[in-house]
């Protein structure tokens, strides 16, 4: 067994948590109350090349492993939240399909502008009837010679107010259920396409999130990405990254509210002492520690998995579930700290609280994942 | 033009520094988090830029193992063309002219035109190695520059400071030696491709032996022979109350206790 | 010490630098004979000015010392040891004088502690000095081992001045040292924003952080440092925002201060910052915020409007030197 990371993901963790202190974490305030995407920080950000780092090397790309990756999405989380998801999505969900399924034409057109940050995607799964239940999708393609048609409304669409294009998951054979799923990618300016109003948001504000309606929306039969009826394997596929990441990003948010918190205990007096030398305050210090710890060893087992090709969607749920919880618990005990001071706008509990919220959905809601583990530890 | 820049890995300023009763020379603990030196990486950032105009190559140039080679990686991520780590087991029982004579004997054989330093170590901060580099090379030197360009009287650069509570403009001659103070240039936000880039760079390598130099030579004549810790202040005083009566209060304690404003 | 200490003394208008004087101090305090060495153009100005401070004068006037370059006065000043052996030389640590004495030791080959807060004579009747690392979270003892003198630049502020006494004789010294050995000259001087008292030597320090809002609000600080007499220092927010520049920057990436008072006027007091000022003898730190961290390392705290306590603290103070 070797727990350690190379001298390489070492070095490579310092220079993203340098750009990230650098540029993102002097703006985290001013961005989550601006509430709108940064366009100039995403230019900023996109300038250092990140956004390619899991793509083909043919298209701007830098093939990176999956460690790697999640060693920057880890460090990446430690700025503003909102951010992390409007990139996340560039990097992970909203080009996956694209770079794996996509024409070299619509790669050389979409996926290189994409990884430079020229375009911006989105990836459109939800619905008003489906989330995690993706069988309730209703949106609609419908094949019409050399075109597909897809007729739709998508909802919570990180970066829908600003994509240039999206994936969308529609459903080709509405009788086939989960097995009747198909992506295509839709780029904005086509006819019937249109951005929905933009939803206020608990958390996560530096990111747009927002409605995509498809109105009889035609694309070329090539913008089908991967074959019909594929689509929920090929989501498999992408969803323990997307886990692991999201399970990253909240131990990191957890570490910092917890690390700004210490700094308050520390100065904050109480009775004659600072509230770091009392035990029921140490006691929530420790029982962060255990648990982040926990998570995010599991986490990079996962990651490591993933890498060595090894089946674990079992795991990354369990760790998904295990990091977002135990950040949950953080930032309400870190609000706790603060005591009054918590709930004021002036300190920044507050703002870890709310962004802690955004992470439970990613993934599957957390009674779908543990439905899940439950029965396969019955059916066992 | 063709420069030199010396890098060094230093602990990160939010690193925990702790220092044991007893105070030996292994009395500091310092937390093992690291970064290459905050004046380093704005020499670093200058000479890529100075590059960019003049042309040339950037080379940087550490003395020392272990972490060291980060800021050669750093280097790298930057832009740097070549990397160069002079390491010797004897490096770990010299002082700080010990390393200035194996700096500025690894300098010798690269030759550039300019080398260029930070203005003092994130360490020891004792802003030693440029000026002595410099007189070990037999060339001038020119501390805390906040501009370096061009001089117009070519063959040498322009450089102004900051001393004496007023700005020094300098013309040099080259080859010469500068180091860098805060305003000189923003060190970049290094590329991903650059810093993939670097994850793999191959470094070149120098012994003593290769500069010519012998661990005798390198004898220190400073030793640190123990650390203490800083004086701690005793609890602070807050002073209460609305604005003209805590002004009042804190002017008398300044004049009675503190003995100030005498 | 038995043997010479040497000061190299710096100008100061038409006087001394006070670090050089407590330079002179500490070398009489060490048991040595202190001998000030004047460098200049012209310098017999400057050896009356020191000649009360020391035992001796070395005025050593050359026009190629005129530019105060770290180059010629290495030269000159490693000539003048090899020909007369002092057992020190000590210096202030401003930019000057640490760029010639970096010069200097690698010349010589000899021992060399910059920017020292404590000075002492070791068991060896050499030199043992004190002087902060890592941003004044730890100091460290420097025992000299190599050939004689010892070098040190002492921190201004961190040693008494010297006090008046009679004046030593002048002697005047003309470097064999050849003209024409620099490479570098002074191609010029302007004048710096930091105001006409600098702030590495001043006995008070007024700074600004962000808690001022903005360049506007800087002014509070200006007026109590006007009140007080004192240097105006900023922290690193301030100027990377661009209210002040960078030569008034107190921390870990701009200036060391060591004044007798530190005014921190909506500084939350982060370590970088402190790491400039910790040697402060005495802290006042006055900040909104109750849980700023710089109460935690300030003698005294004062919780309230920057705009409310500033003002009246600047009246108060002229109040009382008034009196």
């Amino acid at each position: 067994m070797d727990f350690r990371f190379t001298e390489e993901h070492e070095f490579f963790r310092r220079q993203v948590k340098d750009a990230v202190d650098r540029v993102i974490r002097p703006r985290i305030a001013e961005l989550d109350e601006r509430e709108a995407f940064p366009r100039e920080l995403w230019n900023e950000v996109a300038a250092l090349g990140y956004f390619g780092l899991r793509h083909p090397a043919a298209y701007g790309g830098l093939e990176a492993d999956t460690v790697t990756s999640m060693i920057f999405f880890e460090e990446f989380a430690r700025g503003s939240c909102g951010f992390f998801m409007a990139v996340t999505v560039q990097m992970l969900m909203g080009t996956y399909f694209l770079g794996r399924f996509g024409t070299e034409e619509l790669k050389r057109k979409l996926l290189a502008p994409a990884i430079q940050g020229e375009k911006i995607a989105a990836i459109c799964f939800t619905e008003s009837q489906s989330g995690s239940d993706l069988a309730g999708t209703r949106t609609t393609a419908v094949r019409e010679g050399d075109e597909w048609v897809l007729h739709g409304t998508k909802e919570w669409i990180t970066n829908g107010p600003v994509a240039d294009f999206a994936t969308v998951l529609a459903t080709t054979d509405p009788k086939a259920g989960l097995k009747g799923l198909s992506f295509f990618l839709v780029e904005a300016d086509r006819p019937g396409y249109q951005r929905g109003q933009t939803i206020g948001k608990l958390g996560a504000r530096a990111s747009a999130t927002g409605e995509i309606v498809l109105d009889h929306v035609r694309v070329p039969a090539d913008h089908l990405l991967g074959e019909p009826g594929k689509g929920v394997t090929y989501v498999g596929d992408i969803l323990n990254q997307v886990r692991v990441m999201t399970g990253l990003a909240a131990c990191s948010l957890a570490d910092e509210a917890m690390a700004d918190a210490r700094g308050y205990a520390k100065r904050r007096e109480a009775f004659g002492k600072p509230i770091s030398e009392y035990q029921l305050i140490r006691e929530k210090f420790a029982r962060f520690w255990i648990q982040r710890e926990a998570a995010r060893t599991l986490l990079y087992r996962v990651a490591w998995m993933i890498d060595e090709g090894q089946e674990c969607m079992r795991e990354a749920m369990g760790a998904k579930w295990l990091a977002t919880e135990m950040c949950l618990e953080a930032v309400d005990q870190a609000t706790r700290i603060y005591a009054g001071n918590g709930f004021s706008t002036e300190y920044p509990p507050q703002r870890f609280f709310r962004d802690a919220r955004f992470l439970l959905s990613g993934g599957g809601t957390h009674e779908v994942l543990l439905d899940f583990l439950g029965r396969r530890y019955l059916a066992e | 033009m063709n420069i030199v820049v010396l890098v060094k890995q230093v602990p990160d300023p939010e690193a925990r520094v702790t220092v044991n009763e007893g105070g030996g020379p292994d009395a500091l603990q310092v937390e093992d988090r690291w970064v290459t030196s905050f004046f380093d990486e704005i020499a670093l950032e200058k000479a890529l830029l100075l590059r960019s105009s003049l042309g040339g190559a950037v080379i940087a140039l550490t003395a020392g193992g272990g972490k060291a080679v980060d800021a050669l990686r750093r280097a790298i991520a930057f832009g740097a063309d070549r990397a160069v780590q002079v390491d010797d087991p004897a490096l770990g029982r010299t002082d700080a002219l010990g390393i200035a004579r194996v700096l500025a004997a690894a300098v010798g054989r690269l030759a550039p035109d300019l080398v260029l330093a930070g203005r003092a170590a994130g360490d020891d901060e004792a802003g030693f190695t440029g000026g002595a580099v410099a007189e070990l090379l037999g060339w001038p030197h020119v501390d805390e520059a906040v501009e370096l360009d061009v001089a117009e009287c070519c063959p040498g650069l322009r450089a102004t400071r900051v001393a004496d509570g007023a700005k020094e403009i300098i013309d040099v001659v080259l080859p010469a030696l500068v180091t860098a103070q805060k305003g000189l240039a923003v060190p970049r936000v290094p590329q991903v491709t650059n810093v993939m880039k670097a994850m793999r760079a191959k470094i070149e390598k120098l012994d003593l032996g290769a500069l010519g130099l012998t661990p005798e030579r390198l004898a220190p004549v400073a030793a640190v022979t123990g650390y203490h810790a800083p004086p701690s202040r005793p609890p602070v005083r807050m002073i209460a109350g609305p604005a003209p009566e805590a002004a009042r209060t804190l002017v008398g304690l300044l004049r009675d206790e503190a003995k100030l404003l005498g | 010490m038995n043997g010479e200490i040497w000061v190299v003394v710096e100008r100061k208008g038409d006087g001394v630098r006070r670090v050089c004087r407590e330079a002179l101090g500490r070398a009489a305090a060490l048991g040595g004979r202190p001998v000030a060495v004047v460098l200049g153009g012209d310098v017999d100005e400057v050896a009356e000015a020191v000649a009360p401070y020391a035992q001796h004068v070395l005025a050593v006037a050359h026009p190629l010392l005129d530019d105060g370059l770290a180059e010629t006065w290495a030269a000159v000043l490693g000539e003048l040891v090899a020909a007369r052996r002092p057992a020190a030389v000590l210096g202030g640590a401003t930019t000057r004088c640490r760029g010639a004495f970096a010069r200097l030791a690698a010349h010589l080959g000899c021992g060399y502690a910059a920017d020292v807060t404590g000075l002492e004579l070791a068991g060896n009747g050499r030199l043992s000095a004190v002087r902060p690392v890592l941003g004044g979270r730890a100091y460290a003892t420097i025992e000299f081992r190599g050939p004689a003198p010892d070098l040190a630049t002492l921190r201004p502020g961190a040693f008494p001045p010297a006090a008046a006494g009679p004046a030593g004789p002048i002697e005047h010294v003309t470097p064999a040292t050849a003209a024409g050995i620099s490479r570098a000259r002074i191609a010029g001087r302007l004048p710096v924003e930091s105001g006409p008292i600098d702030l590495a030597e001043a006995d008070v320090v007024v700074a600004g952080g962000r808690g001022l809002r903005g360049p506007e609000g800087f002014r509070l600080v200006e007026d109590l440092a006007a009140a007080f007499g004192a240097a105006v220092g900023a922290s690193r927010a301030c100027v990377d925002a661009g209210w002040r520049d960078h030569s008034c920057q107190v921390g870990k990436s701009g200036r060391t201060v060591s004044p007798k008072l530190y005014v921190a006027l909506g500084i939350s007091g982060a370590v970088h910052h402190r790491m400039g000022m910790d040697s402060a003898k005495t802290v006042v730190a006055i900040n909104t915020d109750p849980t700023a961290p710089f109460f935690k390392h300030a003698d005294y705290g004062i919780v309230g409007d920057l705009f409310e306590v500033a003002p009246a603290l600047a009246a108060e103070v002229r109040r009382t030197k008034g009196d």
